[in-house]
């Protein structure tokens, strides 16, 4: 006869339903339930088992219950250990707090060579020296960056198009470079730009100072310079030669891509994936169009509307997918931001996927003529003639008048989405975010519609579809979302637990 | 926990005509926090008009563009919103001291002591 050295498991679980909710929301999540609790673990369960839970009884011997403990939507006991981790975790989602205002983004000039019709900028053409930042504007920010109390600061040049005005360019990052060593502060440099005005001076210049160089990609030849016109309409092949440039001179790594979805674009989900990786890249962001700036005159011409979207999201996202199962590693950016917020306690770093908003307080433009913008999307909202977001003048006001004045002060208060109606008891609040701005240019007012709201949609969707995903018959699917959030392919992954 | 696609059978309609359709609901079941926030999560879709009849009950006024039929699916939708929000509403009652005790200890154990403290030997922006 055997020794009985251990008891069964069941012995070990209590026979009383005694448990006490922790904090959670939820919603319907296909004839389901999603719980979501304060730090973003999220657990499905039948309706059956989730009206047993509210109502105190569920049985221990349930195999959602030690699910639900270990989620820590529900204790036990009156220990301390479950407020304390998720504390912990709360605190890591809230991190980027700490960093207050670490990007900040120089627009040199508005002189473009480019007139693309989803262009969220009202550009002006090469010859108008007018709209160049001078050198007593770029001082006068430079002061304002370094006033900021993020330990690492990102100093990224913008335009119209940024290399025409190269000599601010040098004049900042010498200046930024010379700060930050004075000072012990780490200062890294991101130029967007089209590519066009390359020279090998530029070159040296870039890969001398570490600066990393972000393009335009939209697709193949004809999306691209259907989207991109220029005088010769050779945008297209002016960016893959530049992309090649770059890669030789400062590394294949020193380039990134971002494409802007266009109604043209939409016919083109799996082309536009395919050109991403016939060019090299492995990641790929599908971006909406904007509803900013020069974007709003032409959106009969580009816009569309968001059920084609999503459908062109979901497409391009299927496409990635299947790319990866053969074995090349391709993620595409908007989703990896979510699944990190979906599947960790990270903060994602993107300013429209936080509370409260990254306006202002994580990112800063010094436009060219000196004004101050909570955002870009807030200058070109100016360009439109609506200078409600403009925080002030680089030569008029102060660091504390421009960042910790009334007008950020209500704007955060604005975008705090633990508090803004819709939002406050929606399941996916730990994973989205909001953009005041865009609530303000679609519907009048920075606190928004969310019964009505464009953005609370796409997100709503696209979280929903990243969750069916997970939560699907393909482990596969599972292995290469957390290779996204790890950010290596399926072959080198760190196993974690499934969630 | 049944989910309705029309309004359910026991469900008090006061009216439904071409004018709109009126529910009438129990106060002593769901507060007026449940029912403001029920009724904007609709107010994308139809009009939405609340009348406190008496002391005990508020009418709830659907007014919508697409005919009654549509309003009573809604109505049916507005019912199951209704439970959802007054679970939710229990939950945040049970576990909104939890809440405050997560929040507040992440924030006061939290550590700055790597942001920059901005100090009075930084340089003043000129005004």
């Amino acid at each position: 006869m055997a020794t009985v050295i251990f008891r069964e498991p069941s012995e070990f679980i209590r026979s009383e339903g005694g448990y006490r909710l922790f904090p959670f929301r939820f919603m319907d999540f296909d004839g389901r339930r999603i719980l979501v609790n304060e730090v973003g673990e999220h657990l499905v369960l039948d309706n059956e088992v989730f009206d047993e839970l509210v109502e105190h009884r569920l049985s221990p011997h349930n195999p959602e219950f030690q699910s639900l403990k270990a989620k820590h939507f529900i204790a036990d006991s009156t220990t301390t250990t479950a407020t304390r981790l998720l504390a912990t975790k709360y605190r890591t989602k809230k991190s980027f707090l700490g960093g207050f205002t670490g990007l900040h983004i120089f627009v040199v000039t508005l002189r473009c060579d480019h007139s693309c019709h989803y262009c969220q900028v009202s550009r002006v053409s090469q010859n108008r020296l007018k709209y160049d930042m001078s050198r007593e504007s770029a001082e006068r920010a430079l002061e304002l960056v370094f006033r900021s109390p993020a330990e690492s600061i990102k100093i990224e040049f913008q335009g119209g198009e940024p290399l025409l005005n190269f000599d601010s360019i040098r004049f900042v990052v010498g200046e930024a470079r010379k700060q930050a060593d004075a000072e012990g502060r780490e200062v890294t440099f991101v130029i967007a730009t089209n590519l066009v005005f390359l020279t090998e001076e530029i070159l040296d210049f870039l890969r001398d100072n570490d600066v990393l160089v972000s393009t335009s990609l939209d697709g193949p030849a004809h999306v691209h310079n259907s989207n991109r016109p220029r005088p010769g309409n050779d945008s297209y092949e002016l960016a893959i030669r530049g992309i090649e440039r770059v890669r030789q001179a400062l590394g294949f790594e020193r380039v990134s891509a971002i494409m802007t979805t266009s109604r043209s674009s939409l016919e083109y989900p799996e082309a536009i994936v395919d050109e991403y990786v016939a060019q090299g890249f492995d990641h790929i962001f599908v971006r909406h169009i904007s509803p900013y700036g020069f974007a709003v005159r032409t959106r009969k011409r580009t816009g569309y509307e968001l059920p084609a979207f999503l459908d062109f999201y979901k497409r391009a996202l299927a496409h990635i997918l299947e790319i990866n199962r053969t074995g090349r590693f391709l993620v595409e950016a908007y989703a990896q931001t979510l699944l990190t917020k979906i599947l960790t306690p990270f903060p994602a770093g993107y300013v429209d996927l936080q509370s409260p908003a990254g306006a202002g307080i994580g990112v800063a433009v010094y436009n060219y003529d000196g004004d101050v913008y909570v955002s870009d999307e807030a200058r070109m909202l100016a360009e439109m003639g609506d200078t409600s977001f403009r925080l002030g003048n680089v030569h008029t006001h102060t660091y504390e008048e421009l960042f910790g004045g009334p007008q950020l002060r209500s704007l955060v208060e604005a975008s705090v989405i633990e508090s803004l109606p819709g939002c406050a008891d929606c399941a996916f609040q730990p994973y989205c975010g909001c953009d005041p701005l865009e609530n303000y240019v679609t519907q009048g007012t920075v606190v928004g519609h969310r019964p009505t709201s464009e953005f609370h949609f796409r997100n709503l969707e696209i979280i929903k579809h990243l969750l069916r995903l997970y939560h699907g018959d393909d482990p596969f699917i599972k292995q290469l979302f957390w290779s996204w959030v790890q950010n290596r392919p399926v072959s080198e992954l760190i196993p974690s637990p499934p969630r | 926990m049944k989910r309705h696609k029309t309004v359910p059978p026991g469900f008090d309609v006061l009216e439904d005509s071409d004018r709109g359709l009126r529910l009438k609901l129990a106060r002593s079941l769901y507060s007026d926090e449940v029912i403001f926030k029920t009724c904007y999560v609709f107010t994308g879709r139809c009009t939405i008009l609340l009348d406190r009849i008496d002391a005990e009950h508020v009418v709830v006024n659907f007014n919508g563009s697409d005919g009654n039929s549509d309003l009573r699916c809604l109505a049916g939708e507005f019912a199951n919103e209704l439970i959802d929000q007054r679970v939710r509403a229990d939950i945040a009652r049970e576990t909104g001291s939890i809440r405050e005790l997560i929040v507040s200890q992440a924030f006061a154990e939290a550590d700055f002591s790597h942001v920059r403290q901005a100090s009075e030997s930084d340089p003043p922006a000129s005004s």
